[in-house]
């Protein structure tokens, strides 16, 4: 490559850094610079969106790990059907738009829904609660899991388990104590891309969850409403901050295992 | 991709050419945000409760002057005034409530402002509902969708809850479930059948649907309510024909539609 060359590789690779960069560093400059987010920031609102944010999102990936690593290691031990399988969840969530996962769910769990009728008729109604958040981000961000594992368990090799087996080991025990650390960085990564995915879910969760402070209007809500509001760009700045500062803080936490390039590739 | 100028392949005369496809591209996108050469267009921001009966208007208007094309953008007041403030390019905005007029008369991004309809508050629940009363949609259990504070319908909410006998009020506010971000939003949840009841505007109920594709009604809300004003907002730096289509929000013609669609006239019209 010439110098030109990677001279103009350089820019090019700077500029995309820095639109990436600025429009958060904006975030934090607005924060510092405008008096009414700092007045937001210590209001309760952002920090009780931000608090519910945190718990359903990792009530979302813990549910995604318990039920999509058993569903990841079937279909990567399935042979053909499997994979054809499993490459269709893990494009699921990038072909579905949020709000059309929305309806989805609205369809099945709904009130009037193919399940959520029967289960109204039970007492039990799923739509407007904390418990249709975790349903909503279970389903937009699950796959990503799911397709990290997958991804996991297709690279550990089955000689190691058929060793295993050979020396005597049950299923369960070779399982656990030879297939999980081979994969677990795969599963670690998969779970903090779920987790990251589930703490943005908007679309999927207004139309099926609503939007009520304390229950259902997480860390996204809370910023949409904000921008609506009174409070307007200050309100939806602050919130935006929290959310952006928690995220960064947790993904620089787990980087050694998420990183490309880190240690289960 | 073939490279014209020579058979060896430079990696960086690709990069080059891409760089220009995409400054093509972006070029063209920001064009195409204007109208084309000779063709003026308005650019009108209205409130999601007016997306039935604009069209309609925008049409009549449209026919009695060749050349001009008008772009509606609907969505929730609040939303269109900040965008507005951000700089967002509209010519004209049109606004469920008074408050965005005045927001946006102080910020200096605005200049006359003309109230042209009003619209009334309606707690709506399907026909045939077995909550068919206030009171019963007070009784614990029932499931309420309404407008976020924010909003201007939801705003309109908060000052009928007000004069709402007490424990029905109480009720009523225990039973909402969702505080959402535009009316579209609020009447959907009633024609999904997620919620029993919403308070929409008039007009919604007019045009709403159940969940079973049965009309809507309108359950008896005090009469003292305030209903809630649109204005038609002129704003900074709006275009030559800016002007002429708030007039025309005024004429007879206008009026005719949306009376037709269940708005009233603006406070102090009849004295006009």
């Amino acid at each position: 490559m010439s110098a030109l060359a990677s001279r103009s590789w350089l820019a090019a690779a700077a500029l995309f850094a820095l639109f990436f960069l600025l429009p958060v560093a904006g975030l934090g400059l607005r924060a510092l610079t405008d008096g009414d987010v700092a007045s937001e920031l210590r209001s309760g609102d952002s920090w009780r969106a931000l608090r519910l944010s945190l718990v359903t999102a990792t009530l979302a990936t813990a549910l995604a790990a318990l039920l999509g690593t058993p569903l990841a290691y079937a279909l990567a031990r399935s042979g053909r059907a499997g994979s054809r399988l499993a490459a269709a969840l893990i494009d699921l969530p990038i072909v579905l738009p949020p709000a059309a996962a929305g309806i989805a769910l609205l369809t099945v769990f709904g009130r009037r829904g193919y399940l959520g009728g029967p289960l109204e008729e039970l007492g039990v109604s799923l739509s407007f609660t904390t418990a249709a958040v975790v349903l909503a981000q279970l389903f937009v961000a699950g796959p990503y899991f799911v397709r990290s594992a997958y991804a996991g368990f297709r690279a550990a090799d089955p000689r190691f388990e058929g060793v295993a087996y050979t020396l005597g080991l049950s299923r369960w025990r070779t399982f656990r104590s030879v297939t999980l650390p081979l994969v677990r960085p795969a599963l670690a990564a998969g779970a903090v891309l779920c987790w990251a995915r589930a703490l943005g879910e908007l679309g999927a969760t207004l139309l099926f969850a609503g939007s009520l402070p304390g229950s259902t209007r997480t860390a996204p809500l809370a910023v949409l409403n904000a921008f609506e509001s009174a409070a307007g760009l200050a309100g939806a700045v602050s919130i935006s901050l929290l959310l952006v500062a928690v995220a960064l803080a947790v993904m620089v936490a787990l980087s050694r295992v998420t990183a490309p390039g880190g240690p289960y590739r | 991709m073939r490279v014209p100028g020579g058979p060896a392949r430079r990696p960086w005369r690709d990069a080059c050419w891409l760089a220009a496809l995409a400054a093509a591209a972006v070029l063209a996108a920001c064009g195409a945000g204007r109208g084309g050469e000779g063709e003026q267009t308005l650019r009108v921001f209205a409130a999601s409760s007016l997306d039935e009966v604009l069209p309609g208007v925008v049409e009549l208007y449209a026919a009695e002057r060749p050349g001009v094309a008008v772009e509606v953008v609907f969505g929730g007041s609040q939303l269109l005034a900040t965008q507005v403030e951000e700089g967002a390019p509209a010519d004209v905005l049109l606004s469920a409530d008074r408050a965005q007029a005045e927001r946006l008369t102080a910020s200096g991004d605005a200049g006359r402002s003309l109230p042209f309809a009003a619209n009334a508050l309606a707690l709506v629940v399907p026909v045939g509902s077995p909550a068919a009363s206030v009171e019963a949609l007070a009784e614990p259990g029932r499931r309420i969708a309404a407008g976020a504070p924010a909003v201007p319908v939801g705003a309109l909410t908060r000052a009928a809850l007000a004069r709402l006998d007490g424990d029905v009020a109480r009720g009523i506010r225990a039973n909402i479930v969702t505080e959402d971000p535009s009316v579209r939003v609020v009447l959907s949840r009633v024609e999904s059948g997620e919620a029993d009841g919403a308070f929409v505007y008039q007009t919604d109920a007019r045009r709403g649907r159940g969940p079973g594709g049965g009309a809507l009604r309108a359950l008896p809300l005090p009469a003292d309510l305030p209903a809630n004003e649109y204005v038609a907002v002129l704003l900074a730096g709006a275009g030559p024909g800016a002007e002429a289509f708030v007039d025309f929000l005024d004429s007879e013609d206008a009026r005719r539609l949306l009376r037709a669609a269940g708005f009233l006239a603006p406070v102090g019209a009849a004295a006009r």
